[in-house]
């Protein structure tokens, strides 16, 4: 054979080779981001019920199924959280369904997963907008909440969030309900704990990148800290990704304000708490709703004795989140989280709604009905669900971590 | 002033170690792996299960993570990145497919660990490796003893590989092959064993890196390697590729940087400190700042290859 003749054989070999590794790649990244599509099932297993007002039958003929899209972060950085969600949607949806609350009516939600990231939340919400879906559950993160909101908005489909309390997601009026209290709501409550326990200097340390977390700790604590007579020592940000906190650590301790407030999402906290004990810091340590057991076992008992605001008690004694939780705990084997709940009086806002619907069954008329339950409020996993504006309001609980446990030591 | 010393000497030599190993493959086996960190990944999460379940020293779990992900590196090799260069027509088309194909397996690997502990990071606690906070001079200095340990591990590491780069055969084999594979090959190189061992070499180090930054964390998801390939072309730019001399001091410089930054300015400009400093060696040095010259990175000639194969080992 010539060397002529070897080079067409040889590249034709390599665009096979090309092709090949292209496709699993390709192929490799489908099945990292698939968990998609998965149609909740409406089973017959007996959960907890809320109770509210719509306690009457819809004066509309619903349809026989009431199509959901539920568009999560179900992989990625804060796949923990949207996964919880998911969790609790799915237990409602059986309780809803199985109870016959909605008549003959079944409720079915396919999720969607954003993989944690803004592009993809967005074209999930494209996507559902161009279908004849009757409502949507929107991502968890702010940035994509925001980012999807106008779409929803703009296509008058009915959404409700959970969590993504940042700021341009619900308009009041319009077609966005939101189930999870915006921080900014029980964060005074935190700030009056710390400022009874004699403290006097605070230091942040926040998530950058996030909205939320930069929003509490740029714009809605300072002046609460300001009001108790707390001065700010220091507000340090980080950037994504970032895992080494030993030099945030470093500065912190060295500056020793009597607290450190830490804002991260998801596992962010423990690495902060396990940076800031190492650096010698043995002062008290407060975070938001991303202090959860879960999120702070890393930190073990270098965390405890942190403290918290979050708008979910699991231990709390009111019946219908004492049902939920024991429901919760038989289908899932372990405690939920407050996303959890958030997802399952999303669900319980939708089924109310739906209730108090009138006239031929419309995205419109769903709208209404949404409008209408939330004014009248309900109880559920989260409590006695009051709103404002289509936006939960909530003054929420302090609770502590005791380094294997979570304890309620503040509520409402 | 010590403390942020201490701090950057921890963060450099993870530093070092994973750019280490990315630049290995990439100057001599023209492979930029983007699934190192993947592999880095893996040491921490490898170091996380023998915690879990096996509760054993540290001194064992090492060498244990750097060969269980070393033998990763080479399943690798063997199944996709040689057959890949078979196939391929020229060293560019090889280099293409490598680095397709990389990226392919770092996310299996990523995927396989995400649903193995369904998206959440695990906890290594401190007990089970013995971590504890070395506390000096009052309150001067806090440190741990397992960033004692990275610095000292990565600092030994990195001499000793320098070392047999330098007066090894196998050092010089890899040295010809960065700068002319196909000579080698016809010197009687070995190319597939070469290629290997080093892919062998690169893993293990990524593994050992993340083993010991995932214990001084506590704390393994599995998306800790993502961040971390960033740094390295900061690292790998600074020092210049190939360079072991470069890598190392390229690291520290970029980690002491960095936590200078979070010390004394705005905290939330850390990462912008790696992009800054790429584009300022790329104006004034392109090469790197210890990049040598090709006929210089060289050793291998007839004479030495007629002394040095009478055992055969790396020729055929």
């Amino acid at each position: 054979m010539t060397g002529d003749s070897i080079r067409p054989v040889r590249r034709s070999q390599y665009k096979r080779a090309v092709s090949a590794a292209a496709i699993l790649a390709a192929g490799s990244m489908a099945v990292a981001a698939c968990s998609s599509s998965s149609p909740a099932s409406s089973g017959s297993t007996s959960g907890a019920s809320s109770t509210g007002s719509a306690n009457v039958a819809s004066s509309t003929t619903l349809p026989s199924t009431i199509t959901v899209t539920s568009i999560q972060d179900l992989t990625g950085a804060v796949g923990p959280v949207g996964i919880s969600t998911q969790d609790g949607m799915n237990l409602a949806v059986k309780a809803i369904n199985s109870s016959h609350m909605l008549g003959n009516t079944q409720i079915q939600i396919t999720y969607k997963d954003t993989q944690t990231t803004q592009s993809q939340a967005v074209a999930e919400a494209s996507a559902a907008a161009s279908t004849n879906v009757d409502a949507i559950f929107g991502p968890v993160l702010s940035t994509e909440a925001v980012a999807v909101a106008p779409i929803v908005e703009s296509a008058k489909i009915p959404t409700i969030f959970t969590q993504a309390g940042g700021p341009g997601v619900v308009t009041p009026g319009g077609y966005v309900f939101r189930v999870t209290a915006p921080q900014s709501d029980y964060q005074p409550n935190l700030v009056k704990y710390l400022a009874a326990h004699n403290v006097k200097t605070v230091t942040m340390l926040y998530d950058s990148t996030v909205p939320t977390t930069a929003g509490i700790a740029q714009t809605t604590l300072p002046p609460l800290f300001k009001s108790a007579g707390i001065s700010i020592k220091g507000s340090y940000g980080w950037a994504e990704g970032t895992s080494d906190f030993s030099s945030y650590a470093t500065k912190v301790a060295s500056e020793n304000p009597d607290a450190v407030g830490v804002e991260g999402i998801t596992t962010e906290p423990s690495p902060v708490i396990i940076a800031l004990r190492n650096a010698g810091y043995k002062g008290l340590i407060f975070g938001g709703t991303s202090f959860q057991a879960f999120t702070l076992q890393a930190a073990g008992q270098q965390a405890k004795g942190v403290i918290w605001a979050t708008d979910f008690d699991q231990n709390s004694t009111s019946p219908t989140t004492a049902a939920f939780v024991k429901a919760y705990e038989a289908a899932y084997k372990g405690a939920p989280l407050d996303y959890a709940a958030e997802g399952y009086d999303a669900v319980y806002l939708l089924a109310y709604g739906l209730k108090d619907t009138t006239g031929t069954f419309s995205r419109a008329a769903l709208q209404a009905g949404l409008a209408k339950a939330a004014k009248a409020g309900f109880t559920g996993a989260l409590g006695h669900n009051v709103f404002v504006n289509q936006d939960l309001v909530e003054p929420g609980y302090i609770q502590t971590y005791t380094g294997s446990a979570v304890e309620t030591i503040s509520g409402s | 002033m010590i403390q942020v010393i201490a701090d950057s000497l921890a963060l450099g030599s993870v530093y070092v170690l994973f750019s280490l190993g990315l630049s290995l493959s990439w100057s001599v086996l023209g492979l930029l792996n983007l699934a190192h960190g993947a592999q880095f990944m893996l040491g921490a999460y490898f170091a996380f299960l023998v915690g879990e379940h096996f509760h054993v020293s540290l001194l064992i779990v090492l060498p244990l993570v750097v060969v269980a992900v070393a033998l990763t590196s080479v399943i690798a090799d063997l199944l996709v990145y040689r057959r890949l260069r078979i196939r391929a027509g020229t060293p560019a088309e090889s280099e293409l497919a490598m680095l397709v194909a990389s990226i392919g397996l770092a996310a299996v690997a990523e995927t396989i660990v995400q649903n193995a502990t369904s998206g959440n990071s695990e906890f290594i606690p401190s007990s089970v490796y013995g971590v504890r906070t070395l506390s000096t001079g009052g309150s001067v200095l806090h440190i741990t003893n397992i960033q004692v340990l990275m610095t000292i591990v990565t600092i030994a590491l990195t001499i000793a590989f320098a070392a047999v780069v330098k007066w090894t055969r196998f050092g010089r084999a890899m040295r010809a092959a960065a700068v002319d594979p196909a000579t080698c090959e016809l010197l009687g190189v070995n190319a597939n064993r070469l290629f290997s061992v080093t892919m062998a070499i690169s893993g293990g180090m990524a593994g050992l890196a993340g083993v010991l930054l995932g214990i001084y964390l506590s704390n393994v998801s599995f998306q800790m390697g993502d961040p971390l390939i960033t740094k390295a072309f900061a690292v790998i730019v600074i020092g210049g590729v190939g360079s072991i001399a470069g890598a190392a001091i390229g690291g520290y410089v970029l980690a002491l940087a960095e936590t200078l930054v979070v010390i004394y300015g705005p905290a939330s400009y850390q990462d912008a400190i790696s992009f800054a400093l790429i584009i300022i060696v790329l104006l004034v040095r392109p090469t790197g700042l210890f990049a040598q010259r090709r006929w210089q990175r060289s050793l291998w000639d007839t004479s030495r290859r007629t002394r040095s194969c009478s055992s055969r080992r790396l020729c055929t």
